[in-house]
């Protein structure tokens, strides 16, 4: 494994041939071993601190020094705050404002995760189930031990839909249960799916286009030009999904419905 | 696919949570107060403006409603002023008229009396002349000297005849 992994990386940057599950590949950057682990800085890592620069930076630097009259760079902050600031108060409530910071951090670092992505030669973090799953179960854990600690014991009403007649306890309890449970299957595969569908789709009729040759694959390459303009969509719609979700996820446990 | 690769599942996961706790460090200390700060001036600012705005609009309003008070004050001194001087000058106007009235009426008793006066005594010069004459009268019809008080009575019952 150790072994072509270097070769994985050259080829990566020879523009990847026309297998369209090559661009999810990983290769290190920078090898790392911690007690018998793999931390190295990968092209994935690389896209994380990439993500992660271009949004604080945006944020930052847009801001500027906050005149009365927004610049453009300081509208276009602004206007994510707002937007996500908005989310909170909507979906989590007022007792969400301290939340907020994370939320809008994870909506900022999933945004750009996504649309940087879609950069060609560039990678998708986002695209990967280990950092979606890693990222929706951490929040998930957290999101329930916010709950235990604000509702104690009450926190488990949550599985069994107020009003509903006791005798369908047995049925209904697991199904909430089993709903519960799933929120961070189904939160990290919605997005990992999403983005790796929408990209391996693109690389796909990108291919047709190349093999069909210049007439042929004009069609191709217009139904190309469409997709794309359909992913950047779905980029920003599933960092703004995953990011909602999580706002109503905190609500259910502020709140218990 | 490489998704399902766990070769990098630590790296991935590592690297995921060393990048959004930085992240999260940089933006709730770095970006999101400066962000809000200027969100925040802004509302204050306009909220300040709307402020002023309404409290000058009610400054206008009680200065328009003083100057209104004012107005009508002012009407008001105006017209009682002008009931007082209307007042004055009638009552000036009813005592001239009265001391009027009354010098007319004292100077009119005053000529009545010397009227009066001047008819007594014109009477009792016509009585005397009168007496004076029915005693030559009398004297000269019958050659006698007459009673002169008879002829005073005489007269005098005549003159009470004619006057009354």
């Amino acid at each position: 494994m150790a072994g072509n992994k270097g070769s994985q990386a050259a080829e990566s940057h020879g523009g990847g041939g026309l297998d369209p599950l090559h661009q999810f590949e990983i290769h290190p950057i920078l090898d790392i071993q911690i007690g018998g682990l793999d931390i190295s800085f990968t092209n994935s890592s690389l896209w994380m601190v990439i993500a992660a620069i271009v949004s604080f930076s945006l944020i930052r630097f847009g801001a500027g020094p906050g005149s009365l009259v927004p610049s453009r760079w300081q509208l276009i902050a602004e206007s994510l705050y707002t937007t996500i600031a908005d989310m909170v108060r909507d979906n989590v409530g007022n007792d969400g404002k301290k939340y907020f910071p994370f939320i809008f951090t994870l909506f900022m670092f999933l945004l750009f995760g996504n649309v940087l992505g879609m950069i060609p030669g560039s990678f998708t973090f986002t695209s990967h189930i280990a950092v979606t799953f890693a990222l929706a179960a951490s929040i998930f854990v957290v999101i329930t031990a916010i709950g235990l600690v604000k509702h104690g014991a009450k926190f488990f009403s949550l599985f069994f839909p107020h009003g509903a007649p006791i005798a369908t306890a047995p049925i209904l309890i697991p199904i909430e249960l089993i709903s519960y449970l799933s929120r961070p299957v189904s939160l990290s595969v919605r997005l990992f799916a999403n983005m790796m569908v929408g990209h391996t789709l693109l690389k796909v009729i990108a291919s047709f286009a190349i093999m069909l040759g210049v007439v042929g694959g004009i069609a191709p390459l217009v139904l190309l030009v469409g997709i794309t303009a359909l992913e950047f969509l779905v980029a920003i719609l599933q960092a703004y999904v995953f990011t909602i979700l999580t706002c109503i996820y905190l609500h259910d446990a502020l709140h218990l419905h | 696919m490489p998704q399902f690769d766990p070769t990098w599942f630590v790296s991935q996961i590592f690297w995921l949570a060393i990048v959004l706790g930085v992240l999260y460090w940089l933006m709730s200390k770095h970006a999101i107060p400066r962000v809000q700060a200027a969100l925040e001036a802004r509302a204050e600012r306009i909220q300040g403006d709307l402020d002023r705005a309404a409290k000058l609009q009610q400054d206008a309003a009680s200065l328009a409603e003083s100057h209104a008070a004012t107005i009508s004050k002012a009407r008001d001194e105006a017209r009682e002023a002008l009931r007082v001087a209307q007042a004055d000058t009638q009552a000036a106007l009813d005592s001239r008229q009265a001391s009027l009235a009354e010098e007319i009426a004292k100077q009119t008793s005053e000529a009545e009396k010397r009227i009066s006066a001047a008819k007594d005594e014109a009477m009792s010069n016509v009585r005397d002349i009168a007496i004076d004459a029915a005693q030559a009268i009398a004297e000269r019809l019958t050659h006698s000297n007459v009673d002169s008080s008879k002829t005073t009575a005489a007269v005098d019952s005549a003159i009470n005849q004619r006057t009354h």
